[in-house]
């Protein structure tokens, strides 16, 4: 049966005399009866569950009202209200809204001091005597894990944990409704559902990806339409009919509590329940991806089981054996573990372990620190790994998803600290098949050792779907049975449990040489015996490359159509193809060597003469192929001006012309300059004798209060790059110190940048100055608000719209410097 | 005014080779290099975020602060002409990136350099339009629809007001500070006024809410010329007025494309 929440609470009180501004929840104290008589409506019109007025009973919000010590006194006067206007069967929800701040990282609201806000509240409302406790209209899942673990803290009543969703089917801060059921339902909550924001129609879809991800019932309350102001007053234009139409399709859609939020008044109520008086449901099956091990980021869910393709998990966040990053972790500085992160990702990982084992320092500061850095720059779900039941437990707090707790073996102590943990905060559990005896050598040996864990785990609590399972790897340079071991465990794991697997791969190949190709060769037939996610190193263009063609093998990528579109054109005849050629994934595959012009990666067997093939290097934008041409004009004992001239500038000249053409862009201009700048610089290595004469010497700045010098940067470089000398000063740069640098550096140009309306008149300012001290440079201006009328009114003996035509005016001010 | 600090898990290389001027170069420009750069743009990027509501007397085009602020130019007030109340807006992304960027141009790494500035414009708007959205979400449960924001610079409203409007949109922790010369540092900031209109009925019968070109610099007037991108416009005087919004607007090049 349905069950029918009551509607909109604000509304109905404001038409029973509260007034604009006026604190809402002192309507308990202040006027129970109206109150009572509100909730009373609801239950006369159909609601089987009515809310408390207490959506903004929590010390935070009352503070504003200067009722922060009242939170007890108003939640039980509301619990009572509501009480008041009950029948025999109606239940009462205790309402929990958001304090209206975000917590950390987000914004300033620490995670433990919003549990200890909202343990107050709920605690008043379960004291007081309310049947469930609804936390409602939570925009962030991490404020909604910290009113969920706050609600599971103080009472057992069911909780309800609904979110506001955007019209994009996310929260403002990126939670679809898949990531928030999988992550609720697993730290506990009760009901899962959403309200307010929308309007039915919308929510719909909510619902559907929520029934999807969960077996638990699914309340919905949606707003009556998008709110209008008519006459300063907030009017919802959905009308009981049209709002009532929708229960049905919800109901249908997986949606077993169905109420109303914003604009709904007990008249929509009374219509949702009529609707539905018709209406019979029916079970739920729950779905396959609801029975699924599933970890969660804050935005996104990655599915473990034989059902799904294995997924890699980054390995690399691990000081143990990494100086630099331990160091790094020791000082503090989250540059690396970001890095890594990123790449590893780049680099197709699905998950990231993290592991803060650095001698020395505070594991858990520091494991909450990367979490939560982590949490703001990648959304795949991370797997906390530590031996540190503080840290485990600052990373899972941290965490604004569900993460794997990497890894509970069967010892005691373990399994006492950890479990209750993971279970807390909604973790899933690598099981591990370590106890107080060591290390068991057979398969059937490691079985029963992991059965003890997933007994103690389902003893606490634990859902099937929470657990994974380790076989542990050997080294089979000291044991020759080890791999098989291992390989034989996870067959027996799929037959006796059929949890997903995870494993890290390195340790079977420690101690011998090519250690690669045998991880990669162990890691193709763990896929086979019912590996599901292997932990290793993205970076191993080898073992990434097995797990590629396993892949096809296995039937997870079908007809080999992701592997054809990673591989198409790739050399069979390597040692191995793990050069990152023609693959997505791989890292730095082809930053700074392909085309500027057409896209392809060298140059090979080019016709033409060496300062041909030089030429159109630099036109590419090709840096590594320009070195070894410019070595070998050398070794043709071509002069060092000659090439230059009919080589490098040439090039130069011809993508400047097709730049002013239209042809290609700034960004191929400075691929150019860049590798003109490796040529200049072979050059001079091998030719140090025959330097190459300058064609003038540029002083360059951006003006006095411009801080923008990207402009002046990308003219500067092309310059140079171009023969000239520049002598770059920088932006912010007032009159005197451009006068006296010209001065002093003998400046045959002055080229001035000004970026904004603002800083302009500088540019008339310092040629004046230049000018008054009788500099004999000559002057040249740029910029975005500088155009050429200006640059002729203020003095200037010319204006460069943009680099290119910077280096032509250059060229031409020297002809008439003579 | 709290401060609030957005994840940035991605930065949208679309609009960062857009930023770069490289949207019509295609496959001619290596993708990787802008991924790269994007990935690496985000280790430097720290979005974060200030707003603060206002009244807004529009009849004297005035944002009812402390200390009051009047607007000075049409394009501005006509942007705002509905509104009841406006939202400033400030964000940032910190400075690492600038200080990336010029150390590229100092290695000679023009190309990474001129990438990663892009990168920075990118993502500082994607900063934004977060906040942005919670801009709107919020003002929409209290009935009112928010116009796309509009900054100083834009049109003939001018930088100068960079001094006054900053203090009123971020508090003292987002870091961001104004120069003599009304620019903001870091320079991957921006600050912005959202003017809240209240909705009456279909939303989508007022025009003003998306971004009006001609309100912008007359150089991104003199491109909008072909008979496909003049559709997607109305002349309304000597401004042209989009109809369709960003996503249906051909012309890429828009310094207020959402998209």
């Amino acid at each position: 049966m349905i069950k029918i929440f009551d509607g909109a609470m604000g509304t109905m009180l404001q038409a029973a005399g509260l007034k604009p501004g006026a604190c809402p929840e002192q309507f308990n104290l202040e006027n129970p009866a109206a109150v009572t008589a509100i909730h009373r409506q609801y239950v006369e019109k159909g609601a089987d569950i009515i809310e408390t007025n207490t959506f903004g009973a929590n010390r935070i919000k009352l503070s504003h009202y200067g009722l922060r010590d009242k939170v007890r006194e108003i939640c039980h006067a509301a619990v009572g209200a509501a009480r008041a206007a009950c029948n025999s069967d109606t239940k009462v929800a205790g309402s929990v809204g958001s304090t209206g701040k975000l917590i950390a990282p987000l914004g300033e609201l620490s995670f433990d001091e919003a549990v200890d806000v909202f343990k107050e509240q709920i605690g008043a409302m379960a004291e007081a005597g309310v049947d469930y406790i609804i936390i409602e209209t939570i925009i962030d899942i991490q404020e909604m894990r910290a009113a969920l673990l706050a609600a599971k803290s103080v009472t057992d009543k069911p909780v309800i944990c609904q979110l506001a969703f955007g019209s994009d089917g996310r929260t403002v801060t990126g939670t679809d409704p898949q990531t928030a059921a999988i992550l609720l339902e697993a730290m506990g909550a009760d009901i899962i559902g959403a309200n307010c924001s929308l309007g039915p129609a919308q929510l719909l879809p909510v619902v559907q990806a929520m029934a999807e991800a969960t077996d638990r019932p699914i309340s919905i309350q949606p707003n009556a339409g998008m709110p209008e102001l008519i006459q300063g007053k907030t009017v919802f234009p959905m009308q009981p009919d049209e709002f009532a139409s929708w229960a049905p399709k919800l109901a249908e859609a997986g949606a077993s509590i169905i109420g109303g939020c914003c604009g709904t008044t007990p008249e929509h109520i009374a219509a949702v329940a009529k609707a539905l008086q018709a209406y019979t449901p029916k079970e739920r099956p729950v779905s396959e991806r609801a029975k699924t091990t599933a970890l969660t980021s804050r935005s996104r869910t990655v599915f473990l089981g034989p059902a799904y393709p294995p997924v890699l998990i980054g390995e690399r966040i691990n000081p143990t054996g990494r100086k630099v990053l331990a160091a790094e972790i020791k000082s503090g500085s989250w540059q690396m573990v970001k890095k890594d992160a990123l790449e590893q990702v780049q680099a197709g990982a699905g998950i990231l372990d993290v592991n803060m084992g650095v001698p020395g320092i505070d594991q858990a500061q520091a494991m909450a620190e990367a979490v939560t850095e982590l949490s703001m720059l990648i959304d795949v779900p991370l797997a906390i790994d530590t031996t540190d039941p503080a840290a485990l437990e600052a990373g899972l707090k941290a965490y604004p998803g569900r993460a794997l707790v990497n890894s509970v073996s069967a010892e005691p102590d373990r399994i006492k600290e950890f479990l209750p943990l993971a279970k807390k905060y909604g973790a899933a559990i690598l099981c591990l098949p370590i106890g107080t005896d060591g290390v068991p050598q057979t398969a059937q040996e490691r079985v029963e050792v992991a059965r003890k864990v997933v007994e103690a785990a389902l003893e606490a609590g634990f859902r099937r779907k929470d657990l994974l399972l380790d076989p542990l790897v050997l080294t089979v340079a000291a044991d020759a049975e080890a791999a098989k071991e291992t390989l034989n465990t996870l067959r027996l794991y799929r037959k006796e449990f059929g949890f997903p697997t995870v494993m890290g791969l390195s340790n079977v190949s420690f101690g011998l040489p090519c250690r690669p190709l045998v991880n990669a060769a162990f890691c193709t037939l763990a896929l086979d015996a019912g590996l599901d996610a292997p932990i290793l190193n993205p970076f191993d263009a080898t073992l990434r490359d097995a797990m590629n063609a396993a892949l096809v093998l296995l039937g997870h990528d079908k007809q080999g159509q992701s592997f054809s579109l990673k591989y198409s054109g790739a050399s069979v005849t390597g040692a191995t193809l793990g050069t990152g050629q023609g693959m997505p994934g791989a890292v730095g595959a082809g930053a700074g060597t392909a085309s500027a012009m057409t896209g392809s990666t060298a140059v090979v067997a080019e016709e033409g003469d060496v300062l041909s093939k030089i030429r159109r290097a630099v036109i590419r934008g090709e840096k590594e192929t320009i070195i070894t041409l410019v070595k070998e004009a050398v070794e043709q004992a071509i002069p060092a001006i000659e090439i230059t001239e009919q080589g490098l500038t040439a090039a130069m000249t011809e993508i400047g012309e097709a730049y002013g053409a239209g042809r290609v862009f700034l960004p191929q201009v400075m691929l150019a300059a860049e590798t003109m700048r490796a040529a200049f610089q072979t050059l001079k290595t091998e030719l140090p004798t025959q330097a190459v004469t300058s064609k003038g010497r540029v002083l360059m700045a951006t003006v006095k209060g411009d801080i923008h010098d990207l402009g002046k940067n990308i003219v500067a470089a092309l310059l140079e790059n171009n023969g000239f000398t520049v002598i770059d000063l920088g932006k912010d740069v007032p009159a005197e110190t451009i006068v006296a640098q010209a001065e002093a550096q003998q400046a045959d140009i002055v080229g001035l940048c000004a970026l904004m309306t603002t800083t302009l008149p500088e540019i008339d300012k310092t040629i004046a100055a230049l000018k008054k001290a009788g500099v004999p440079s000559l002057t040249m201006a740029g910029g975005a608000v500088v155009n050429n009328e200006y640059a002729t009114q203020a003095g200037a003996d010319g204006y460069a719209p943009d680099a290119v035509s910077a280096v032509k005016l250059a060229q031409k001010l020297m002809q008439l410097k003579g | 005014m709290p401060v609030y600090r957005f994840p940035l898990t991605h930065i949208d290389a679309a609009e960062a080779r857009r930023y770069a001027g490289l949207a019509k170069a295609g496959e001619a420009f290596p993708e990787e290099m802008i991924t790269s750069a994007c990935r690496e743009g985000l280790l430097y990027a720290e979005g974060r975020a200030a707003w603060h509501s206002y009244s807004y007397d529009r009849n004297t085009a005035t944002i009812l602060a402390n200390p009051v602020l009047s607007l000075e130019g049409r394009d501005i007030q006509n942007h705002l002409h509905e509104a009841e109340e406006v939202v400033l807006l400030a964000a940032t992304i910190g400075p690492a990136i600038e200080q990336a960027t010029e150390k590229c141009f100092a290695d000679g790494h023009y190309t990474k350099g001129l990438l990663l500035d892009a990168v920075g414009t990118t993502a500082v708007e994607m900063v934004a339009d977060k906040a942005n959205r919670m801009i709107e979400e919020e003002a929409a449960r209290r009935g009112y629809r928010a116009t796309w924001r509009y900054s100083p610079g834009y049109g003939d409203w001018d930088v100068s007001v960079q001094k006054a409007l900053l203090p009123l949109a971020g508090p003292s922790g987002l870091d961001i500070s104004v120069t003599e010369g009304c620019m903001l540092q870091p320079q991957k900031s921006i600050t912005a006024v959202i003017g809240l209109i209240p909705r009456h009925g279909n939303p989508e019968s007022t025009d003003d809410t998306e971004p009006s070109e001609g309100n912008l610099k007359a150089a991104n007037t003199e491109s909008v010329s072909t008979d496909k991108e003049k559709d997607a416009h109305d002349i309304k005087g000597d401004k042209l007025i989009c109809r369709k919004g960003c996503a249906a607007c051909p012309k890429t090049d828009c310094i207020a494309r959402k998209l």
